[in-house]
């Protein structure tokens, strides 16, 4: 044996949560098994973890790009309503649309903080919580307000 | 008008549910025309919080033709993964506030 590795297994072993007894039990299957029959089912168990992990690693991975490849065209919509067309700075955005946000929501909702967080990762943070049409919906009517002071200057003007 | 039409006029009860899809969305950079219709409409008291995030953005991919019969989806093109992609956002998000997902 390999210096330090009769003292891994043994740590390992210690680590299981495998009472005295259980020990005992397993000690004499392996000398019953013989070690061969020990090292073939060690490796059966580390080729079916081999296929498992990559399979949940991409699944994380699918999960995650399909949710922020639908949040980045909101977010740049974001972006450019409030830097681009309103012209404010990334953390007074973020703070007003935040603010903006609870009270059309009513208050009383959890929403993630815009402190200490890249405006874009804020938003799609946010877009986890609050709907696209409520997140737009607020963005334009600041951007309204900042840039033409509520007053429409569209050809035919919504009513209702 | 169909607002009105539907809240103000026709007698039905419950009224049904509105959503607003902006469809045929150029993909060019949008016209200073443009960026101010879709911000009244997003911003407006009323139907700013019932137009949909995502939009239906203008492709031949979904053009009708006269050659082809069938889901507009199901034919391959350069663009097909890109407006599925668009297409399932549009589908998520009126599912989900339409309360079926």
């Amino acid at each position: 044996m390999m210096p330090g590795a009769d003292a891994k297994a043994i740590l390992m072993l210690a680590a299981s949560d495998l009472n005295n007894s259980e020990l005992k039990m397993f000690l004499r299957e392996v000398e019953r098994a013989g070690a061969a029959e020990a090292l073939r089912r060690i490796e059966h168990l580390r080729m079916i973890a081999a296929d498992q992990e990559p399979q949940s690693f991409s699944y994380r991975e699918s999960h995650t790009s399909a949710r922020d490849a639908e949040h980045k065209n909101i977010v740049s919509k974001v972006e450019s309503l409030l830097l681009g067309e309103a012209g404010l700075p990334k953390t007074r955005a973020s703070h007003i649309l935040h603010s903006e946000i609870l009270s059309e929501l009513g208050g009383s909702y959890y929403l993630p903080s815009p402190n200490k967080v890249a405006f874009r990762l804020w938003l799609s943070r946010l877009l986890d919580q609050v709907p696209p049409s409520t997140v737009l919906h607020v963005a334009s009517r600041l951007r309204n307000s900042i840039v033409h002071g509520d007053k429409s200057l569209s050809d035919w003007p919504l009513n209702s | 008008m169909l607002w009105e039409y539907v809240h103000d006029i026709l007698p039905i009860s419950p009224k049904p549910e509105f959503v607003v899809l902006l469809n045929a969305v150029k993909r060019s950079k949008p016209t200073k025309a443009m960026k101010e219709t879709e911000a009244e409409l997003r911003g407006h008291a009323i139907f700013g919080v019932k137009t949909l995030g995502n939009t239906v953005r203008d492709t031949g991919q979904l053009t009708a033709k006269t050659d082809y019969t069938g889901f507009s989806l199901d034919r391959k093109t350069s663009v097909t993964g890109i407006v599925n992609t668009e297409m399932n956002s549009v589908a998520n998000e009126l599912a989900t506030k339409l309360g079926i997902k």
